[in-house]
């Protein structure tokens, strides 16, 4: 995957299209019921792949962290890491909506060029950590900031709202239509933010299951407006994968001269 | 069952009890079954409004501990199963084999207070394990006004007569 963003680097912008896998969390159930205090268990696949959503490979599952309905962070009950997937297992026990996400934290790459030679000089350090090491002919130093979020929603019985609260940090996709309101020929919406602001220009894609099996990827492609909301509507009942791209120049940040985020959302539109 | 019964009393003697027997009358068919394994499907049987909120849940047939499957029963349980605990105990009742079966609804909500006039849809939903799911939906306008209607099979359901007699 680092070797993916450099590359991507290399070539002067970060598509998700073009280079990276998407990557996911695959709940086996986005909607449970049962008696009261009972409790479901749920596990979900971990992975990243181009295809949608066949595993390809083990994007870990051990640093997965559930906020519950309560708004408290737990983590899997067990764990397990194959060679084409991680697996998760948690168990469901108050009512409510989880959130499934992947720790995450920010990344910092830059690149600079050398007189005499072609290509640029690439680092997986912050900008000011390279500029300290360039040689003394280096130019064109440029630092990025790369952020990303891997989540899903589950629900036991009643929703509830507490897990889809966002935390104001970086770029973050907020359900306006509850996650398991999401259904077929019915729109559904979202809020997109950084650092708690609504963005627009944010560019979402939304691919159905099973791309393997057809021959177009037919990506619902909505970018968000200047509240930062984004609207489609799911044509069939199924499981989708969501992707927010967020590229945004930014100013007065020693670290980094541009930010590049994205989110990638598992969810599934119910039958009507 | 018993308010379905009070319903047919009320409506055999209608001349003389005129508004009490303000029902809709529902004489609903499970469809036969022939071909595969037959488990008894659950049923929800439910009345939304113009904008799709849950009014009344006039039957719901489900298996006694078998509230990891309500959430099959998917607009039903999206529409109001899942936001109602212990509403589940009132409405329940065992699932039912193929055949007819007669309910009603006096156009009041889950709460017993009469509806407005105005329009709303009777939505049935049959799902059966290892089957298949059937949603069918019939608007009708509550106007005060006479209607009679037969639904088609489908899957899971045979035919459907709703009428209403003022």
């Amino acid at each position: 995957m680092k070797k993916t963003l450099v590359l991507a680097l290399a070539c002067g912008v970060l598509s998700h299209s073009a280079v990276a896998h998407d990557r996911w969390i695959l709940p086996s159930h986005f909607t449970v019921s049962a008696e009261a205090g009972k409790g479901v268990w749920i596990t979900s696949d971990v992975t990243a792949s181009n295809q949608v959503f066949q595993y390809d490979k083990p994007y870990g599952s051990e640093d997965v962290e559930i906020i519950t309905p309560q708004g408290k962070k737990q983590w899997p009950s067990s764990s397990y890491k194959g060679s084409r997937k991680s697996v998760f297992d948690y168990q469901l026990v108050a009512d409510g909506t989880y959130k499934l996400q992947k720790k995450t934290s920010p990344r910092y790459y830059a690149s600079y060029k050398v007189k005499g030679e072609d290509k640029p000089v690439y680092s997986r350090a912050d900008k000011e950590a390279t500029k300290a090491k360039m040689p003394a002919n280096g130019y064109d130093l440029v630092g990025v900031m790369s952020f990303s979020r891997v989540e899903s929603y589950v629900t036991l019985n009643k929703p509830n709202d507490t897990a889809l609260a966002p935390t104001g940090e970086y770029l973050e996709l907020i359900p306006v239509t509850h996650p398991a309101d999401i259904v077929e020929q019915d729109v559904a919406e979202f809020k997109i933010t950084y650092q708690g602001k609504p963005v627009s220009g944010a560019e979402v894609s939304v691919v159905k299951e099973g791309t393997v099996y057809r021959n177009q990827l037919n990506a619902t492609k909505v970018t968000s407006d200047n509240d930062g909301m984004v609207s489609f509507t799911p044509q069939s009942a199924g499981r989708y994968l969501l992707h927010v791209e967020y590229q945004q120049p930014i100013k007065g940040n020693p670290l980094a001269d541009k930010v590049n985020n994205e989110i990638f959302l598992t969810f599934e539109a119910g039958l009507d | 069952m018993n308010k379905t019964l009070l319903g047919a009393l009320l409506c055999t003697s209608m001349l003389a009890m005129p508004v009490s027997a303000s029902k809709i009358e529902i004489d609903l068919g499970l469809a036969e079954i022939t071909e595969g394994q037959y488990l008894r499907p659950y049923t929800a049987v439910w009345v939304e409004d113009s904008r799709g909120k849950h009014v009344d849940t006039i039957a719901l047939w489900t298996w006694d501990e078998g509230e990891k499957w309500l959430k099959d029963i998917r607009r039903w349980w999206r529409k109001i199963g899942r936001d109602e605990a212990g509403f589940i105990d009132g409405v329940t009742g065992a699932t039912r084999p193929s055949g007819q079966y007669k309910l009603d609804w006096d156009f009041t909500d889950s709460e017993g207070k009469s509806v407005v006039a105005g329009k709303y849809t009777l939505l049935v939903e049959v799902v059966r394990e290892h089957g298949n799911r059937s949603l069918v939906r019939h608007k009708f306008n509550h106007d005060g006004k006479a209607f009679a209607v037969t639904l088609p099979p489908t899957d899971e359901t045979a035919e459907i007569t709703i009428k209403y007699q003022p």
